[in-house]
């Protein structure tokens, strides 16, 4: 068994020409059981030094007087090269007392001296112990010195190096050559206590087992064992050393004989502090493990357990500068493309982006100032607005926005005009002027931003001018307009509704719609009819028609258009309603008709006469009756007279309120045509017996005749009509001012004060009978009327009941 | 069909040339009796007298309208139940909704026929 251990035997050459004395020294020094001796021999100086130099012995013990020369030359050899030689030598000499010898052997580094004549087994092994004592902790302090230096290298290594797997790899290296082992590894531990070797230095021919996976059953079951507790693994020879089969197995697959495992701890990790461990083998032969040797490899366990904090430290550190470096990186990339992404977005701006200085310099201006002016950017840098020529208008505003802009240091904005060139048009440009501060918080520079709002600007004019129209619409249009909020209040109307129904704008704005400006008999039915549309607009109704009913009480009928009004998403905000005032119209609709009505029963009675005369006389039936027969053609007769009648006075109180009669106006003379008048109706009255009686002054006149005379007759017949047998009827003309009045008076029953005005009216007789009973039409008066107002005259009658009745009729002089 | 032999029809008419040919007509082309009234009062005087089997009934007259003789007929218990035919100008009143809302049997509008004014008047009160 080899053994680096210090208490091993030491060997000890003894020179001595005697064999007696070399037994004897042998002799005594085996008598110290508490040392082990090996003993070299040798008789000459020669051999001495031959044995010297091939063994190496621990201790020499030399005769000073050899046959070939003096022991010191033996000295003088084995200190050669040494500066101040320290030989583990003892010198024996006979001569005793001799000082110049002591001294001559002690500078040539002699451990002792020693005379042959002292020499007892007592004093040599006194001597030889001493000496083996200084000699060992020489050896001893060598060794811790060694042993210092290479954990100091490792220190210094671990200091210079960041990189575990370098470092660890070092470690390897300087224990295995410092323990002159034939294997040290260093093992790391997996989270599952399943590990791999990570390091090793390996003494040839044994082969590697760098990067084996090892695993033993040992380490997952209770976490690392005893290592977890620092302890050490001693065994100088596994097989002896009481290891399990697995892991003698296993140690038997480097293969190993002698084994030294240190835990390496990590200091931070305290829920699993066993990293790894620092194991250290003899391969071949067991071995002792020195107490220097353990505590060399739990001092290198503990630097690399400061390695491993460090490379942990230094792997963070790294990780944390390349992700530091990376993020510089990326944030350079990315704030490079937005560099060039902003370029681009600038200069390929349809805006127009510039930058001046504080003198209004151009430092900077984008391409669109090209397709606007048609001037390269480049011909701007370094000038002003005004050496640019810009129109004058323009420079002022800009130069006003920025001095306040300067003076203030709010961005400014307004709005400019511009000419574009090659007669392009005007431009318009809305402007923001921002400013741009240097490190000291100063403006530096100036932005201005032109952005091109001409067709912002032709759409604000194109509703100005829509709007306008629609104003102008609403305002002059002949229609009502009213706009309603959801709440029924009104929030526009259009001057005709003012107009039309007396109202005042501030008498409408704001007022509830049906309270206020719909009957109230409608305004429940409009409630009913339009409550739902809000909720369900389809319900609406587009068209509808209601009386509304005006400042001064009246009642009007509109209809309406109506249309919802919605905002841009669609939500309801009220109702936009047109109307026409209806009211005449329908009056003009109800009167027609009527009209129409009694035209048609007018119409169909003397038809039905005729029709049913002539359909019997001409059945046959009445041939036997010519008397009925007779009386049948006379009523066919009778009543075609009266339809003509009435067809010709429909036609021409037709033809006179369309105003397709002309008037034959021509100056005639009253008396002459009041003559004409009673001439005509004198033998009708005189067949009544009535007389005419008149007072007319010559009078000229300007009408037409002949339609006076059909009026004058027309009243005269009425007059004649409903006079009774024997009495009066009066013609009388007076000349005023300005006309000529005509009056017809007589005495016959009168007319209800209620009838006064309808009489006028077509077929509003006061009693309809009279007009088959007097062979009227029921359109005399109606016609007397229109003449009347065809030549700006009036008509009208008064009357008391059973004493008579007066129409008088007035003519203009002139219209 | 009933007998119709001894039929009376009592016409309003404030139309002379009316009455008279609608009478030569009835007694010539039928056995009814027919009674002519020249006004409301008249004709409502000779209902109440006669309570004839129907009554022939102009619209547009004077003073008192076929419309006020209509609301007079049916008000009263004696005459609600006489069918009564319109004879009248108002071709409008002959659509069915407007027979049915005034009441009547039907309407025979002037100008009539002479020749047929009795078949009418038997087809539309079923005679």
């Amino acid at each position: 068994m080899t053994s680096p251990t210090l208490d091993v035997a030491i060997t000890i050459l003894i020179v001595d020409d005697s064999e007696e004395d070399r037994v004897t020294y042998m002799r005594y020094l085996q008598s110290d059981l508490s040392r082990s001796y090996n003993f070299l021999e040798a008789a000459t100086l020669e051999e001495g030094l031959i044995f010297w130099r091939s063994h190496q012995p621990d201790i020499v013990l030399v005769d000073y007087s050899l046959p070939d020369g003096e022991g010191l030359e033996l000295l003088e050899a084995m200190g050669e090269g040494v500066l101040v030689p320290k030989l583990e030598a003892i010198v024996l000499t006979g001569h005793r007392g001799n000082e110049q010898l002591i001294l001559q052997t002690m500078r040539l580094g002699a451990a002792d001296y020693l005379s042959k004549s002292e020499v007892t087994a007592l004093s040599l092994c006194n001597r030889v112990g001493r000496v083996v004592d200084h000699l060992l902790l020489s050896r001893k302090l060598q060794r811790l010195q060694n042993q210092e230096i290479v954990i100091a290298k490792i220190a210094l290594h671990i200091r210079q190096y960041f990189d575990l797997e370098e470092i660890s790899n070092a470690i390897v290296q300087e224990i295995r050559a410092f323990l002159k082992a034939d294997r040290t590894v260093i093992y790391r531990f997996n989270s599952d206590m399943s590990g791999v070797i990570i390091a090793e230095s390996v003494f040839p021919p044994w082969e590697t087992c760098i990067h084996r996976q090892l695993s033993d059953e040992y380490f997952p079951e209770n976490m690392g064992g005893e290592y977890r507790e620092g302890r050490v693994f001693i065994a100088p020879d596994i097989y002896t050393a009481n290891l399990s089969e697995c892991h003698l197995h296993m140690l038997e697959q480097f293969p190993t004989r002698a084994s030294l495992i240190v835990p390496i701890l990590h200091p931070n990790n305290l829920d699993h502090p066993l990293w790894g461990l620092l194991c250290t083998y003899q391969c071949f032969e067991p071995h002792f493990w020195d107490e220097l040797d353990i505590r060399l490899l739990q001092q290198l366990s503990v630097q690399l357990a400061i390695a491993l904090q460090q490379a942990e430290l230094y792997r963070s550190l790294q990780i944390s500068n390349t992700d530091l470096e990376n993020r510089v990186n990326e944030r350079t990339a990315e704030l490079f493309k937005r560099q060039q992404e902003s370029t681009a977005l600038v200069e390929n701006s349809p805006n127009l982006i510039l930058r001046l200085d504080r003198q209004l310099r151009h430092l900077y201006i984008n391409s669109a100032i090209e397709k606007i002016l048609g001037i390269p950017p480049a011909a701007f840098i370094g000038k002003t607005f005004r050496e640019m020529g810009l129109p004058e208008r323009s420079i002022l505003v800009a130069e006003d926005a920025i001095r306040t802009l300067v003076t203030t240091g709010i961005s400014q904005q307004y709005e400019i005009e511009f000419p574009l060139s090659d007669n392009r048009g005007t431009a318009h440009y809305q402007v923001s002027v921002i400013p741009e501060y240097d490190a000291d918080g100063e403006i530096s520079t100036i932005l201005m931003v032109f952005a091109d709002i001409t067709s912002n600007k032709l759409s604000e004019f194109a509703l100005q001018e829509a709007n306008r129209r629609w104003q102008s619409l609403l305002d002059n249009v002949r229609l009502i307009v009213i706009g309603l909020d959801n709440e029924w209040k009104v929030e526009y109307a259009n001057p005709f509704f003012l107009e039309s129904m007396g109202y005042e704008l501030a008498e409408v704005i704001g007022k509830d719609w049906l309270s206020c400006f719909v009957p109230q008999s409608e305004q429940e039915n409009i409630r009913r009819d339009f409550g739902g549309f809000l909720n369900n607009p389809d319900k609406f109704l587009k068209y509808y028609q209601n009386a509304i009913v005006t400042k001064s009480g009246q009642e009007r009928v509109v209809s309406w258009n109506n249309t919802i009004l919605r905002k841009q998403n669609n939500e309801v905000i009220g109702t936009m309603s047109i109307g026409e005032d209806i009211t005449d119209k329908l009056k003009v609709e109800r009167l027609k008709s009527e009209f129409i009505s009694i035209a048609s029963h007018e119409l169909r009675t003397p038809l039905s006469s005729i029709r049913g005369a002539l359909g019997l006389l001409a059945s046959g039936v009445l041939a036997n009756q010519p008397e009925v027969a007779q009386n049948m053609l006379n009523i066919a007769s009778s009543d075609t007279e009266r339809l003509v009648r009435l067809v010709n006075d429909i036609l021409d109180l037709e033809r006179l309120e369309s105003n397709n009669v002309t008037l034959n106006r021509q100056w005639s003379d009253t008396a002459e045509i009041c003559q004409q008048v009673i001439e005509t109706m004198e033998a009708i009255a005189a067949k009544s017996q009535i007389e005419i009686i008149s007072n007319v002054p010559s009078q000229q006149i300007f009408a037409d005749r002949d339609r006076l005379v059909q009026t004058l007759v027309n009243l005269l017949s009425n007059a004649v009509k409903f006079s009774m047998p024997h009495s009066q009827v009066h013609l009388e003309v007076e000349a005023i001012t300005d006309e000529i009045i005509f009056r017809v008076r007589d005495h016959g029953r009168g007319i209800p004060e209620s009838n006064l005005e309808s009489i006028f009216e077509r077929f509003n007789q006061v009693d309809a009978s009279d007009s088959r009973q007097m062979g009227g039409t029921g359109l005399g008066l109606a016609i007397c009327r229109s003449i009347v107002q065809q030549h700006g005259g009036k008509i009208w009658a008064e009357s008391v009941l059973n004493q008579g009745s007066t129409v008088s009729f007035t003519i203009p002089h002139r219209i | 069909m009933e007998n119709t032999s001894s039929k009376t029809i009592v016409l309003i008419d404030d139309e002379e040339y009316i009455c008279q040919i609608v009478k030569t007509c009835v007694e010539v082309f039928s056995n009814w009796k027919i009674i002519t009234a020249r006004s409301a009062k008249e004709g409502l005087a000779a209902i109440a007298i006669t309570h004839p089997d129907a009554i022939l009934l102009d619209m547009l007259m004077p003073n008192m309208d076929g419309f006020a003789v209509l609301k007079r007929l049916k008000a009263s218990t004696k005459s609600v139940d006489i069918p009564i035919v319109l004879l009248t100008a108002r071709a409008d009143l002959a659509e069915a909704h407007k027979i049915a809302e005034l009441g009547v049997q039907g309407v025979i509008v002037k100008p009539f026929h002479p020749t047929q004014i009795t078949s009418e008047l038997s087809q539309i009160l079923n005679w």
